[in-house]
């Protein structure tokens, strides 16, 4: 973890075990301060974002909360569980950026305490299935070589029965997941792209390649696969460039052992334009035609999209048929339109992906 | 502090020539009208003094009465009593505050003074306290995005694009837009703007065109500007300003949403082929992106809605109606 150069500590979360073992595994040398003043900004840059940061809290919001889908799209009625917020990489899409209140690489060092009331959730509705991920507001593994969270999450949710956790990422940091003997109710995902779109705006990711080379050696070692190509962007070439990611995804992993794989194309919120240009000036991500969404996000004008994962379909279904295709906040009518079929509303597809789970992991 | 700390100096008449035209580091007047105040002071004279300070380098700085001293150096004197601060009691800051608090209960700031007070407080206090404790007093929500568009637009804005602003011209929106353009484009912009009276709307619509353009490719951009189908608009003399006005924004629209210009033209050329009765319009919902398209009837009674609805009926190829970009069944 050499890009983390300082660390901060809420004063409030130094009594956590979990505190304290981060403390343990940042190399020595890299200097500490303890926060005293709640919401501190602590005099973060706001370009930098604080991504060098890794800043200890306890976190006093929901751990588990529904996806944040909007009635106008379909979605798939996922549910994050809050582990931190920020990212040590830097995608020039994401939306995290928009957060510039909530700086630094924020670790919930009081997760192992507030876990407890999550499982209960998922306990006491043994008939409802939950796909759970930690990826929505942070990287799910970019952080874990010094937070260890996959050690405290993957037993708990191994066995239980009506729940998977998904683990989705651009990094590599699969060692620990690796190391342990659990494999059970446990997806890792990957966020896939053309390459040019990793090389040029996945800043600090590891390159297609090398995400490919960490799912094969997931896949090999037992574990369920899921790949996410979101967000999907248009631009001279893209075919080209996304069909050279699929032929390097049928080199690389087993497609039977794919739980899922959704596409979803660039969509943010007007407030993040502003932010992107300052902080990627050479960017090409807002070149496409945006229109405002039903949502009030920004997203591709329809045929774009349509054009979009009609020729993902349409490549994906000559790999393998049985692939868990899916749409990410996407209309009824695109789906018909692209994928030739629709679960029609956010309960039909959250049915189809349960069914995926139940598929995959019976 | 007595609040007679300040009345209780005695005023000294000071040379107008040795007090700078510039606000200075304390105050924060700009784009304001100089008439009424010079009227006023010939009616009823100065009745409150300046308030200087004298700075490091032993010039004086104006604390309170900018307008004032322009206002009486414009009437042709020469000399003004004010009140001189001691350098040693009010600290730089506390000179700034006095001038925000002198103006925060007589006026409004416009927007270009409001990026003034809070560049001005960026020298002072940390960010956190200015967003927190120092906008809601201009009326500005604490939020930090909004700081570091006015603290832009107060550095970045050159002073006649500032002007416009000051004066209503342009819009806040329009001048923060700008500046992600560059000067020298900037000022045809302007130009261009200001000439054809584009409303606010239109300014920022056009903006965010031409600055997605130049961000996607310049030089395209350059061309646009050059180029004979622009020029065509720009200096036709048959349509007046409001019709060149939107005639460019439909010319900048079409480059940067060309699918999307294009499934609008196609859409109503098919609709415009099916022969609606009059009073009968077909609409598309906003972008294509809802799920449905819109009839509207107007009619004056039952009778000649029940006519009308005859009539739509039997209109061949109503059953066409679809999304452009949708392929033949």
């Amino acid at each position: 973890m050499t890009f983390i150069k300082k660390v901060f500590i809420d004063s409030e979360a130094l009594g956590y075990p979990l505190t304290q073992k981060v403390l343990s595994r940042v190399k020595n040398g890299v200097p500490h301060r303890i926060i005293e003043e709640k919401g501190s900004s602590s005099g973060f840059d706001e370009v930098d974002m604080g991504k060098e940061t890794l800043h200890l809290i306890s976190y006093k919001g929901e751990f588990l909360k529904p996806c944040p889908g909007t009635k106008e799209y379909i979605c798939c009625g996922y549910k994050i569980l809050n582990i931190g917020t920020n990212c040590p990489l830097d995608c020039s899409y994401c939306i995290l950026q928009s957060y510039i209140n909530m700086p630094n690489l924020r670790v919930f060092a009081n997760l192992e305490e507030e876990l407890g009331n999550v499982l209960d959730i998922f306990d006491s509705n043994p008939e409802s299935i939950f796909r759970v991920g930690t990826g929505e507001f942070t990287d799910s593994l970019a952080l874990d070589p010094v937070t260890f969270c996959s050690d405290l999450l993957l037993p708990e949710f191994s066995i239980r029965k009506n729940v998977i956790l998904e683990l989705k990422t651009k990094t590599v940091n699969i060692n620990r997941l690796i190391a342990s003997k659990i494999r059970d109710r446990i997806v890792v995902s990957w966020s896939l792209n053309s390459s040019f779109i990793a090389s040029k705006e996945e800043l600090k990711a590891p390159g297609i390649i090398k995400r490919l080379e960490a799912a094969r050696k997931c896949q090999s070692e037992g574990f369920v696969l899921g790949f996410h190509f979101d967000p999907m962007l248009m631009y001279p070439g893209w075919q080209e460039d996304y069909l050279r990611t699929l032929d390097l995804m049928d080199k690389y992993v087993d497609p039977k052992g794919i739980i899922w794989i959704s596409l979803g194309s660039f969509r943010y919120m007007p407030g993040l334009k502003p932010i992107v240009r300052k902080r990627h000036p050479n960017t090409t991500i807002l070149d496409g035609e945006f229109i405002q969404g039903l949502d009030g996000k920004m997203r591709y004008f329809k045929p774009i999209r349509i054009d979009l994962y009609s020729f993902m379909k349409e490549h994906l279904d000559k790999w393998y048929s049985n692939l868990g295709l899916y749409l990410c906040m996407e209309s009824d009518e695109v789906w018909q339109e692209s994928l030739g079929w629709s679960p029609g509303v956010s309960e039909g597809l959250k049915c189809y992906l349960d069914d995926r789970t139940i598929e995959l992991f019976a | 502090m007595s609040i007679y700390e300040i009345t209780d100096i005695p005023g000294v008449l000071v040379e107008l020539k040795n007090i700078s035209d510039h606000p200075g580091p304390y105050c924060m007047s700009f784009g304001f009208d100089l008439n009424p105040l010079v009227k006023s002071i010939k009616r009823s004279g100065i009745v409150n003094s300046p308030v200087l300070v004298k700075n490091s380098k032993g010039n004086l700085d104006i604390v309170t009465g900018y307008r004032r001293v322009i206002a009486v150096k414009s009437m042709g004197f020469k000399q003004l009593h004010c009140r001189i601060l001691s350098e040693s009691e009010f600290s730089p800051l506390r000179c700034l505050l006095l001038n925000l608090n002198d103006n925060l209960c007589t006026r409004t700031f416009n927007e270009i003074e409001k990026g003034m007070v809070l560049c001005r407080l960026n020298n002072f206090l940390p960010k956190d306290e200015i967003i927190e404790s120092y906008m809601p007093l201009l009326g500005l929500p604490s939020n930090e995005n909004t700081y570091s568009n006015f603290i832009r637009i107060d550095e970045e804005l050159d002073d006649n694009m500032k002007q416009y602003v000051a004066e209503g011209r342009m819009s806040f929106q329009s001048a923060e837009r700008i500046l992600d353009i560059d000067y020298g484009l900037r000022s045809y912009i302007l130009d261009l703007l200001l000439s054809l009276n584009f409303n606010f709307n239109q300014q920022t619509q056009l903006i965010d065109y031409l600055s997605d353009i130049k961000h996607s490719n310049e030089s395209l951009l350059i061309d646009m500007l050059n180029s004979a189908d622009f020029k065509q608009i720009y200096l036709n003399d048959k349509i007046n300003k409001p019709q060149k006005a939107k005639a460019i924004l439909q010319y900048f629209r079409e480059k940067r949403f060309p699918i999307m210009v294009k499934a609008e033209k196609d859409f109503k050329e098919k609709i415009s082929n099916l022969h609606l009765p009059q009073g009968i319009r077909i609409n598309y919902p906003p972008f294509f992106e809802g799920p449905s398209f819109r009839l509207e009837i107007s009619f004056k009674n039952g009778k000649q809605l029940k006519e009308k609805v005859d009539q739509l009926s039997g209109i061949r190829n109503l059953e066409d109606i679809k999304p452009p970009w949708k392929k033949e069944a």
